[in-house]
Order: C-alpha cells, then sequence, then structure tokens
C-alpha cells in the first residue's frame, strides 16, 4: 500500500515558512519550528481543522518526529523541508495545487498570520513558554521547566541554590500527576527524597553536579511517560516502541538513582540523633515480614 | 568445613530477623567457610531490594504527606487513615521527635529512614565481602531430570537451579552443607537432594546448630 500524502499538512508547512521565512534564510531550527507548529496547530483544531500534524510532548516541550513526517509528505519532509539537518526552511520547489478545502485553506492561512503577527520576534524560549501556557500536560510539567533552569544555572544566585530547588522540590511534589502516572510514582518519590538527601551534603561542587545528574535521570524518565499519554497522530508501531523504552527507563533509572542514594547514606550521610535501636530493629522486622 | 547459604539466611541476616530469632545471624556469625551461588545472589538482590523498597516508600509517601500538611495534627489524621506497616512506628517518631513543627519532624524521621537503610546495606556489603558466590558452568541435566521426575522442577524451577549449583560447588568442595530457611521445597526433600546430589547435608535453619551437625558426622 502506497503513503498517503497529507495536503492540508504539507499546505500548513509551506504556508508557514513562506510567512515566516519567504527569503530562506537557514535560521528556524527544529526547536522554534515545532514550538511555533503547536501554536499553529492548537489554532487550528480549535476553528476544527485537523491538519493531522504528528506532534508529542517530551523533555522540553512540544516536539515532532521528522521521520514520522517524512512518510506522510510526498518526497519526504526532511528531503524537502530540512536538507541541511539542522535548519527548515521553505523549499524551493513546491505545489501550486493542494487538493484541499478553500475554507481549510482561508483558515489555514488566517491563522498563520496571526501567528505571524503576535510571535514573529519571539525567541524560541518565549514561544516554548507560550506552548506549556496554552498546551502543558500538567503544572508539573510547566514547574519542571523551572526546576531544569534554576539547576542549569551555574551563576551566582541572591537567594541560595539550594533554597530555590528546595522550594521547587515542595512545588512539584504538590504538582505530580499521581493519578496518570502512578507507574513512575515510586521513583519520582525515591527521587525528590535523594535530591534532598544530596541537598545536604557539605561539598557544593559535588552536590550541584549530582542534582544535575539526578535530575537528568528522572526528567528523561518522566518525558517518556509523558510522550507516551500527550501524543496525535504517532503510528502505534512508534508508540509500542515508546512504551517498551518508557517500561526500561522507569527499571534502569530508578536503580541508578538508588545507587546514588546508597552510596550518599554509606559515605556522606551523618545521622544526627542516636537512633532508638529498637525502632530501627523493628524496621527492619516489618521489611523482612511484608517481603516472605 | 563448608556452608552453601540459601537466599532465605542472606535476606535474614539483611534485616537481621528471621522466623527463628535471627537463626540467619547465627549462621552467619559462624566460623566456616560461606558460599553460594550466582542464582542465589540475584534473587536476594532481587528480594532485598524489593524489602527495602517497600519501608522506603512509605517512608516517601508519609514525608509528602508531611511536606505537604499544615500541622502536626493533620500529618496524624492522615496516618490514621492510611493502611501502612509501619503507621505505629511513625506515630511514635512522630511524639519522639518532641516537636510541632512539621520540618523537624520530618527531618527526625528521616534519620530514622537512613539509619534503616544504612544498617541494611552495611549488612549487605558485609554479607558479600563474606561469601563466594559460585557461578555454575554445567548443566548438570542428570540431577536436573530427577528433579523434573520428582516434581520438584514444577513445584519451584528456581529452588532446583540453586540446588544445582550447590551440587556442582560441592563436588569440588566437600563436605558442603546446604543452609535453607525453605522448608516446603527444599527441607521436606532433604533425603531426596542429599541422595541425589553432592550435598553433604540440608539443614532447615530453624533447627540450626552447628556442634550437632558435626557430632553426627564423626
Amino acid at each position: 500500500m502506497g503513503k498517503e500524502t497529507n495536503y492540508l499538512l504539507e499546505f500548513t508547512f509551506d504556508t508557514l515558512l513562506n510567512v515566516f521565512n519567504y527569503e530562506r534564510v537557514p535560521f528556524m531550527k527544529k526547536y522554534y519550528f515545532c514550538k511555533l507548529m503547536n501554536l499553529v496547530d492548537t489554532r487550528l483544531l480549535k476553528q476544527g481543522v485537523d491538519i493531522g500534524y504528528p506532534e508529542f510532548w517530551y523533555m522540553y516541550g512540544p516536539i515532532t518526529d521528522f521521520a514520522i513526517v517524512d512518510g506522510i509528505i510526498d518526497h519526504g519532509f526532511t528531503n524537502r523541508y530540512y536538507p541541511d539537518n539542522e535548519n527548515v526552511i521553505y523549499p524551493a520547489q513546491h505545489r501550486r495545487n493542494y487538493d484541499i478545502d478553500l475554507k481549510d485553506r482561508r483558515i489555514i492561512e488566517s491563522t498563520i498570520q496571526t501567528i505571524w503577527s503576535k510571535y514573529r520576534f519571539e525567541t524560541g524560549d518565549n514561544i516554548k513558554a507560550e506552548n506549556y501556557k496554552q498546551n502543558s500536560p500538567y503544572k508539573f510539567n510547566t514547574t519542571f521547566q523551572d526546576f531544569i533552569r534554576v539547576v542549569d544555572n551555574d551563576n551566582q544566585t541572591s537567594t541560595p541554590k539550594e533554597v530555590l530547588i528546595s522550594n521547587l522540590l515542595d512545588k512539584l511534589l504538590s504538582e505530580f500527576p499521581q493519578n496518570d502516572l502512578s507507574e513512575i510514582e515510586d521513583f519520582y518519590l525515591e527521587w525528590d527524597d535523594t535530591i534532598r538527601l544530596v541537598l545536604d551534603l557539605k561539598d557544593s561542587k559535588r552536590k550541584m553536579e549530582l542534582v544535575k545528574v539526578l535530575k537528568g535521570k528522572f526528567w528523561s524518565t518522566f518525558s517518556k511517560g509523558i510522550r507516551l499519554r500527550v501524543n496525535k497522530n504517532i503510528p502505534d508501531e512508534k508508540l509500542a516502541m515508546w512504551s517498551e523504552e518508557y517500561q526500561k527507563a522507569i527499571t534502569q533509572q530508578y536503580k541508578d538513582v538508588e545507587r546514588i542514594r546508597e552510596a550518599i547514606i554509606l559515605e556522606d550521610s551523618e545521622i544526627n540523633i542516636e537512633p532508638d535501636e529498637y525502632i530501627v530493629k523493628s524496621l527492619m522486622q516489618t521489611a523482612y515480614h511484608i517481603g516472605i | 568445613m563448608n556452608l552453601f547459604l540459601d537466599t532465605n539466611v542472606l535476606l535474614g541476616y539483611t534485616f537481621e530477623t528471621d522466623h527463628w530469632n535471627g537463626k540467619s545471624l547465627d549462621v552467619i556469625s559462624h566460623r566456616y567457610v560461606k558460599h553460594s551461588s550466582v542464582n542465589v545472589s540475584t534473587e536476594f538482590e532481587h528480594n532485598s531490594q524489593t524489602m527495602i523498597r517497600k519501608i522506603k516508600g512509605m517512608f516517601n509517601r508519609f514525608k509528602r504527606e508531611a511536606r505537604l500538611s499544615k500541622s502536626k495534627k493533620e500529618i496524624e489524621s492522615y496516618l490514621k487513615i492510611e493502611d501502612f506497616e509501619i503507621k505505629c512506628i511513625l506515630l511514635d517518631l512522630i511524639q519522639k521527635s518532641g516537636s510541632s513543627n512539621i520540618n523537624d519532624i520530618i527531618n527526625y524521621v528521616n534519620q530514622y529512614q537512613v539509619a534503616f537503610e544504612k544498617r541494611c546495606l552495611l549488612n549487605v556489603n558485609y554479607l558479600k565481602s563474606i561469601i563466594t558466590f559460585h557461578n555454575r558452568k554445567t548443566a548438570h541435566t542428570d540431577i536436573y531430570d530427577l528433579c523434573v521426575l520428582d516434581g520438584f522442577v514444577k513445584e519451584d524451577p528456581a529452588d532446583v537451579e540453586i540446588v544445582i549449583d550447590a551440587h556442582d560447588l560441592g563436588q569440588k568442595t566437600n563436605p558442603l552443607y546446604f543452609i535453607t530457611g525453605d522448608y516446603g521445597h527444599i527441607v521436606s526433600r532433604k533425603e531426596f537432594i542429599e541422595n541425589i546430589t553432592s550435598i553433604e547435608k540440608v539443614i532447615y535453619l530453624k533447627h540450626f546448630d552447628l556442634t550437632k551437625v558435626l557430632k553426627k558426622r564423626h
């Protein structure tokens, strides 16, 4: 069976790239293109036009997979719109007749004009912020972007970084979508508790290195769960592959976080009290009896 | 004198408890050479990790609620509703913390969680340092087939592999005493196992008393 060309999608791409970059200047990175497309697609869907744009939410917001789009655009998306594998460009050759409804065509054109007037001077990050404002899957996702920003910022801050991180951890705790992502809840709570343990370390260089490592371990896994839940027009085989990747990531990253935690507990953690032996023993006995 | 330790002995030592007043601790503290197998090690790591995770999970859920609570009373109410196996311990710790401040309570409870984890981890590390884990290379299909006929494989294939591990080791390290807390699958087949393998004796953890074992042997 031959592939079906999606003319609505092709027309949207052509119009968007024509309006935003008629001169074909290589400036539009995949990141920027995907963030813009999210805004366009959101508006189109609200007006009843489904262009069948394949999209999912991942680590830094909405994104598409060009390999999937390749399959629904004549001569492939990458070949036509992404020739240098760096910039999305209005193709030199494009279709004259798209075989789409005139009504849909007008809606797409006017929507892209609106997006252009509103966002043409905005940076990719500002457009991304707009994506999150309009479509963030959960508040948790939005807050985590702040968490990433704080953790990755190596400059001095007026409020100690530990305090900022700790406050964000509390916020994340209240926003975690435990009903929808229950399969990752144990890992998440372990991760949260381990970061807090790391924040108590005295060696600030090691502390921040570990926080960065832990951030990556959780966010890459959680995002795989989000990708599975918040997506559209993604082929079933791809979804099955993502599902497998997600399960593997939970197992692996959970273990990795535990290894980091164990090393801290054995080497660095200080117990400031003399724990009641009877209580510690009771905890161990409970562990044994619920497991056996 | 060589001992081969089954998974339940390692678990008993890790959590410093078992169904027979800590017999696992006696076994581990005994001066004789201790062996086990890679299969046991894998099963032990999985089981001990699951058990530790369950307790950590309860602590973590408690701490999440505590962090989202506004008062000590709210935390206590939450604990009364939740069906935690460590509920009484947590309530006790809240009292022992001697504070109404949520952060103080969390920090105090946290110390116990860390103490629990640390103790288990030290025990696991100690076990790893004193036990030689045998990695069997031979299938021993003759033994395996006899276990199939006996119905042992059908009942617990993982235990069969461990018994064969011990048999493999017993051929080089003799006499080898197999210590286990598993009555249902292993001790109940004591004679069968001793007859078909190189294992000198299967010893039920409950009855572990090496002086008696030695006297009988001589």
